[in-house]
């Protein structure tokens, strides 16, 4: 590679190099198999003080975050968690828009934090489907917290 | 900032106007149960209809769904498919779907005045066939219709209109899609308190229904009323409540606009980076749904808020592109702007003659009820009169009956003629008659008789007596004049003259004396058998009525003291005749000297006692005479 292309590359990588970083997935646990209504006391996520109501887990973020919610099941690898939906429910809308949605299908959810929303909190209703090979599919919601870290 | 705003909301007009549409449509296409069936309907009756399968009037539910959910120009199409077919088979429900279809075709894309047209005959049919709900749901489209033509007051007074018509039938989704849109009409002319009093109203039917729709433009729009109120922090989750909730529909169309809200409401706050990052989010939208109005808007709304941020670059680039939209969108008004010049002429023509028609529809049932009014009042006068006449008539009638038996009486005291003087003037005027016969009939023994006599048994006696008497001298042409006790009296020749008067006297006389001879051979324990004197005399008496109460006609004169003088010197069975008397009936009757009697207070008096006549001739002859004298 000759230096020509190195300059090249390394201009380009700068160009197109995007202010958004990506933090550590919000990884919401589920106890797949005892869940049922009300789900909040069947999750939690993974950054959680143990013994805590997740309703009252507030997650802090920084504008120009990238956010990313998977799940994960705490009873068995063959559960699946997947996250289809966080939609905004009160307070702010830190997002770039107030529905998230699944991509591809993957049971991943993920969105950026808006410039300007230093300080700003929202509360959020996570929703997640629950899929459990041959007993079929339920789903469920719970409702936790973010705030953006002021500067 | 609030001018700024101010001029934003204003801009956004147009925009509200396509939410309105777009809702109205909404609610009509997309209650719950609706909203499921029509996008699997659709096909399956698109594929019925190409089938051919369905013909004639098992085509009409088909048409229908096809009319209902299908997208313009199919929808156009359709309606007129389903208007024709409706009226072949007669059918005014699929004739209103028909034209109701027909008619939020047009407003789809925008030819007003054949949208009206059809909404109105949609709303004719649904009235003629009191369908009040589909009435009221034509009404709200009317309105909507003006609305979209900026004609505040006749949106307003068709959606009161819907509201009414929908009242009546209880029909709360309806009555909550005219409140919406009322409040939406609001929000257009700039009155968010009136608007937010509609939504409220709207809001809580929709709550009830849980219909999802409804609640999300309806929190759009409180939002947006709270916005324009200057009280943000309500506003933005109005807003964000909306947005949520139509991003988790997928119904992005009104998305942009709730955004736009929210960029101001953020401006308010002072939080420029948050308010241009709605605006460009609104951009991205208004660009992907091609909203036009709304990509030029929101251009310059970019432009001046980099410009507050000393972002001039981004300023000018969202100026360039402001203008690149607003001239684009400007030779689009201008177009618009000559065309509905000409919609206007013709939606005030219409609507003339929409309100000249129920103004004679008015006028019609004024004239109506007038007639109905003015036929009761004749009814009921004409009763009256019926009644009153009637009424009339029975008095009358008894007037006249009573009147009879007055006269009856009067008759029974009085002669005809004094009787017919006497109702006339009131009085009797007394007169002297020249030539006139006095008769006096007495019963011999009546006085001791009747003291050993009860008194029923006494007036049956005189009762049997007189009242053959009086047949008698009615027979004969007399008056009676009075009866005194058991005396008996009567006349001839009064009140009218009468030549005969003491023939005819003289004949009762003897008739009266053979009845009473005749009676001695009857028995009856009842009947008292008496002897009766009779006296006559003949001349000059005074007659009149004296008294003003139990009217008594009566006779004074000398004659009349003479006739009672004759009659106490008569003898039983006979008849005493003064010679006045005598020297009258002497070429009828044989009268026999008594020769001269001493009368008190008279002296000595000639008498004559009347001899029965004995021959027939001289009987006929006699009979004769007294029936001329009563001609």
């Amino acid at each position: 590679m000759s230096y020509f292309s190195l300059v090249m590359i390394l201009i380009f990588m700068t160009y197109f190099k995007s202010d958004a970083q990506e933090i550590d997935p919000l990884t919401l646990v589920v106890d797949t198999e005892n869940i049922q209504e009300p789900a909040y006391k069947y999750c939690y996520f993974s950054g959680q003080q143990p013994g805590t109501d997740i309703r009252n887990h507030v997650d802090t973020v920084s504008v120009g975050d990238i956010v990313i919610w998977n799940g994960v099941s705490s009873s068995s690898s063959n559960h699946k968690v997947r996250i289809t939906t966080i939609s905004h429910q009160s307070g702010d809308n830190i997002f770039e828009s107030n529905v998230l949605r699944e991509r591809n299908g993957n049971g991943k959810v993920r969105g950026k934090v808006k410039e300007g929303t230093e300080g700003m909190q929202e509360k959020y209703i996570i929703t997640f489907k629950v899929i459990i090979p041959g007993s079929g599919t339920e789903e469920y919601s719970i409702d936790p917290k973010l705030v953006v870290r002021s500067n | 900032m609030i001018k700024l705003i101010t001029k934003y909301y204003l801009n956004l007009n147009s925009t509200i106007f396509q939410i309105v549409i777009l809702f109205a449509l909404l609610i009509f296409l997309s209650v719950p149960a609706l909203k499921a069936q029509s996008s699997s309907n659709i096909d399956s009756a698109r594929i019925i209809y190409e089938s051919g399968e369905f013909v004639g009037e098992d085509l009409l539910p088909v048409l229908r769904i096809l009319a209902e959910y299908s997208d313009v120009p199919d929808k156009l199409q359709f309606s007129n498919e389903l208007i024709e077919l409706a009226s072949k088979y007669d059918s005014p429900e699929y004739l209103y779907i028909g034209y109701l279809q027909k008619g939020n075709s047009y407003l789809l894309i925008s030819e007003l005045v054949p949208a009206l047209e059809n909404l109105f005959e949609a709303g004719r049919i649904a009235e003629a066939e009191n369908m009040s709900i589909k009435a009221g749901r034509a009404s709200i489209a009317i309105a909507d219709v003006y609305s979209v033509r900026d004609d505040h007051t006749n949106a307003i007074r068709y959606y009161n209109r819907a509201i009414s018509q929908l009242k009546n039938e209880n029909d709360s989704l309806g009555i909550a899609t005219a409140y919406e849109n009322m409040g939406d009409e609001y929000l257009t002319v700039g009155e968010p308190d009136s608007a937010l009093k509609c939504f409220e109203k709207s809001g809580k039917i929709f709550k009830a229904y849980n219909f999802e729709d409804g609640i999300a433009y309806n929190n759009g729009n409180r939002g947006i009323a709270l916005a324009m109120m200057g009280l943000n922090d309500s506003a933005k989750v109005m807003l964000n409540k909306a947005i949520t909730q139509l991003e988790l529909m997928e119904d992005y169309y009104p998305i942009p606009i709730y955004l736009s809200y929210m960029s101001d409401v953020y401006m308010n706050q002072g939080n420029e980076v948050v308010a241009i990052n709605y605006s460009k989010q609104s951009l991205d939208i208004a660009k992907k749904y091609g909203l036009t109005d709304q990509i030029s808007d929101v251009n310059l709304k970019l432009s001046e808020l980099y410009e507050q941020t000393g972002d001039y670059k981004n300023s000018l680039e969202h100026y360039k592109q402001y203008k690149e939209f607003r001239d684009s969108v400007n030779d689009q008004a201008s177009i618009q702007e000559m065309a509905n010049l000409r919609t206007d002429f013709e939606i005030n023509k219409k609507q003339m003659e929409v309100d000249l028609l129920n103004q004679q529809k008015e006028n019609q049932r004024i004239i109506f009820i007038a007639v109905v009014v003015a036929l009761f009042l004749m009814i009921v006068i004409a009763v009256g009169l019926f009644r009153r006449n009637k009424f009339i008539a029975h008095t009358k009638k008894i007037i006249e009956r009573e009147k009879g038996r007055s006269d009856d009486l009067l008759l029974n005291i009085l002669p005809s003629e004094i009787a017919e003087e006497l109702k006339e003037s009131g009085k009797v005027k007394a007169r002297r008659f020249e030539e006139v016969s006095v008769l006096f009939a007495d019963f011999i023994g009546f006085t001791k008789h009747s003291e050993s006599l009860s008194p029923e048994q006494l007036v049956n006696t005189v009762d049997y007596y007189f009242s053959k008497f009086d047949e008698i001298i009615e027979k004969n042409g007399l008056e009676k004049v009075k009866t005194i006790g058991d005396a008996y009296m009567c006349a001839a020749g009064l009140p009218f003259p009468d030549e005969d008067h003491a023939l005819k006297v003289t004949r009762a006389a003897f008739e009266m004396a053979e009845f009473v001879d005749q009676s001695k051979i009857i028995e009856n324990n009842e009947i008292i058998h008496f002897d009766v004197r009779i006296g006559i005399s003949s001349g000059p008496v005074v007659a009149g009525v004296v008294g003003t109460k139990k009217f008594a006609y009566d006779i004074w004169g000398d004659t009349v003291n003479i006739a009672s003088r004759m009659e106490s010197n008569s003898q039983p069975g006979k008849i005493n005749v003064s010679e006045y008397t005598c020297k009258l009936i002497s070429n009828h009757y044989n009268c026999v000297s008594r020769g001269e009697i001493d009368v008190k207070n008279k002296g000595k008096m000639k008498m004559y006692f009347v001899e029965p006549t004995t021959t027939i001739a001289s009987k006929e002859t006699e009979k004769s005479k007294i029936r001329e004298s009563n001609y």
